[in-house]
């Protein structure tokens, strides 16, 4: 019988093409003099700085088209300015999230999973801000931290939202607090230790059905730690009810351990597909990541983290400066992201105060011992990061485009480097077409010790232009690919298979 | 006086740690100063090619910080008076197109 995922791969269960699965990355692209009511684009671009279309490119010149007036967002008409009377020529500085219309530029706005936490842009161009009301008293701001952090196949973004706090799991479909559970199950009765019972961390990995998570003694600065290592015969994103995941569990270990922590909120767990995994937190202007041992040990065996743990915890190695995370506010907690192609992710957060630049460990997902220190030191003028190409990330730069050229900061990796004992090779843009491609065997981008090593990021000029030809700050903004199509919804609709 | 490195793409703070710095001096994606003040937050600190440039020298941090937001302030102010004379501009235009009968 075909289903929707055997139709798209030509009717052969053999050659489907798994159905969550995305074209690589756009992102959005919105422009505006500083009042938006005389002039506004919004484009949606592809991976190679191509426009992807937009419908809402013509909104200008006209004292009826208040920004939103025609397409009818809800937190922008004629007398409501939830966010600003414009939303890009803002500067990020020192602000934080309730700086409404600064905040749109933070960091902190974008994630590996499709929505935004102040608003949602479908692939074809339609963007909407949310309610204040909604996300500041909603899901993103108080309870994203809970989110698993997602090892996925090539293309595929988290189409299922799962949480976990103290001895529960949860499905939630995103968004305000009007939107309920959609599962819960209490899965303490897996747990070989209760010591910790904050939950605190938590990471999935497709490819080897394996779920580990972190308790803690509390959901602040408490240092004790306990690690469970559950692997499943069925894949969490592919069950009706989480109970199932771990009715069909064919391994639970643990171990314990006393991590330095800032703030319990701020771990991120990347699973990767060899068993080793990768913690990783903000912690104080810097960053720490260290890598253990979660493949099969027994019952009982390798209960404590020195029994498992690779090398030693890393400190991140690029520059620091004032910044904060989820100690200071819930809404800070550090982020995971990963390259479209699925084979590299990054635990990051800002260089500066609460948005601009970038901290971050980027990791092999095949090979979590394999990573480097990621670092931009902008203090202002940000831009979220979002997946780039086939396995890179992008982003940072939202400087005035007026008389000088939209930059940003891209940088990939190659997909079959995961040996930790080579160094790290970085490929970067440049400033001209023969910068790239230059008449010299020279490798335009470097090699970067595996652990200790750090990458300075490099801008490139795109020649994107935003909006208005006079002062403009482009807006880089997260798409959300699936949008909400009835089947192809993109949160719950992600279970896959049949 | 402080060592740090610096980035030579932009003149960008690279890091402050000796590891991760040497490897960039001996790849040619940074400079090592020796001269750096102590004391100031690396987002303050750039290299301009021929020397350590500290922003809003001579106050702490928090003065720093409050000189950036009225940095910003100045510029938005210069930028929307800019804005302002280019969309009069266009308006004066639109209405003399009309008057000429390219418009209606």
């Amino acid at each position: 019988m075909s289903n929707y995922s055997t139709l798209l791969g030509g009717g052969s269960a053999a050659g489907a093409i798994d159905h969550r699965k995305e074209a690589l990355p756009l992102f959005g692209f919105w422009g505006d003099n500083s009042d938006q009511n005389t002039h506004m684009t919004y484009r949606v671009f592809d991976s190679g700085f191509k426009e992807t279309g937009s419908p809402w490119g013509a909104i200008s010149n006209s004292t009826t088209n208040y920004r939103f007036g025609i397409t009818g967002d809800a937190s922008f008409s004629y007398s409501h300015n939830d966010h600003g009377t414009h939303v890009s020529h803002h500067d990020l500085t020192s602000q934080g999230y309730s700086s409404w219309t600064y905040w749109n530029k933070s960091l902190y706005q974008c994630d590996q999973y499709p929505h935004a936490q102040f608003y949602t842009s479908s692939r074809d161009g339609m963007v909407s801000w949310h309610s204040l009301h909604e996300y500041t008293s909603s899901f993103e701001y108080q309870n994203g931290w809970c989110k698993l952090n997602m090892v996925l196949p090539e293309g595929i973004r988290p189409r299922r939202m799962f949480l976990n706090r103290r001895f529960t799991m949860r499905e939630q479909y995103p968004g305000n607090h009007a939107c309920p559970n959609v599962d819960y199950y209490n899965y303490s009765s897996h747990l070989l230790n209760t010591d910790q019972t904050y939950a605190t961390g938590t990471g999935y990995n497709e490819k080897n059905k394996t779920l580990v998570m972190i308790h803690s003694g509390d959901e602040g600065g408490n240092t004790s730690k306990t690690i469970h290592i559950f692997k499943g015969t069925k894949c969490l994103n592919k069950i009706d009810r989480i109970k199932e995941y771990f009715d069909n569990l064919s391994s639970t270990e643990y171990f314990t351990d006393t991590w330095t922590t800032h703030n319990n909120k701020d771990w991120c767990v990347v699973v990767g597909n060899n068993d080793f995994v990768g913690f990783g937190q903000k912690n104080s202007n810097s960053k720490r990541y260290g890598v253990f041992d979660c493949s099969v040990k027994g019952t009982g065996v390798a209960i404590t983290g020195a029994s498992r743990q690779w090398e030693t915890w890393q400190t991140f190695q690029g520059s620091t400066t004032t910044s904060y995370g989820a100690w200071t506010g819930h809404q800070y907690y550090t982020k995971f992201n990963t390259t479209w192609d699925g084979t590299w992710g990054m635990i990051y957060s800002p260089y500066y105060h609460y948005g601009p630049g970038i901290n971050g460990f980027c990791m092999n997902l095949e090979n979590p011992k394999k990573f480097i220190s990621v670092n931009q030191t902008k203090s202002s003028r940000s831009n979220p990061w979002f997946s780039w190409g086939r396995t890179g990330f992008h982003g940072g730069w939202s400087d005035n485009c007026d008389g000088t050229s939209h930059r940003t900061y891209a940088f990939c990796f190659d997909p079959t480097d995961s040996d930790e004992t080579t160094t790290t090779r970085v490929y970067q843009g440049g400033d001209s077409g023969d910068t790239i491609c230059p008449n010299n065997n020279n490798l335009v981008g470097s090699d970067i010790t595996n652990k200790t090593g750090n990458i300075g990021l490099s801008y490139s000029r795109t020649w994107l232009h935003g909006g208005f030809h006079s002062t403009n700050y482009p807006l880089l903004m997260q798409i959300d690919w699936w949008g909400n199509y009835g089947n192809n919804d993109s949160t719950y609709g992600g279970k896959y298979g049949s | 006086m402080a060592t740090y490195y610096f980035n030579l793409h932009d003149g960008s703070p690279c890091t402050d740690k000796a590891d991760a710095g040497d490897e960039a001096v001996s790849a040619g994606r940074a400079i090592k100063r020796d001269d750096v003040p102590d004391g100031v937050e690396s987002w303050r600190l750039s290299w301009n090619g021929s020397a350590v440039v500290v922003y809003a020298e001579g106050k702490d941090d928090a003065g720093a910080v409050a000189q950036a937001l009225k940095d910003n302030e100045d510029e938005a102010a210069a930028n929307l008076v800019k804005e302002q004379d280019i969309i009069k501009a266009q308006v004066v235009e639109a209405k003399q197109r009309k008057e000429d009968g390219l418009e209606v």
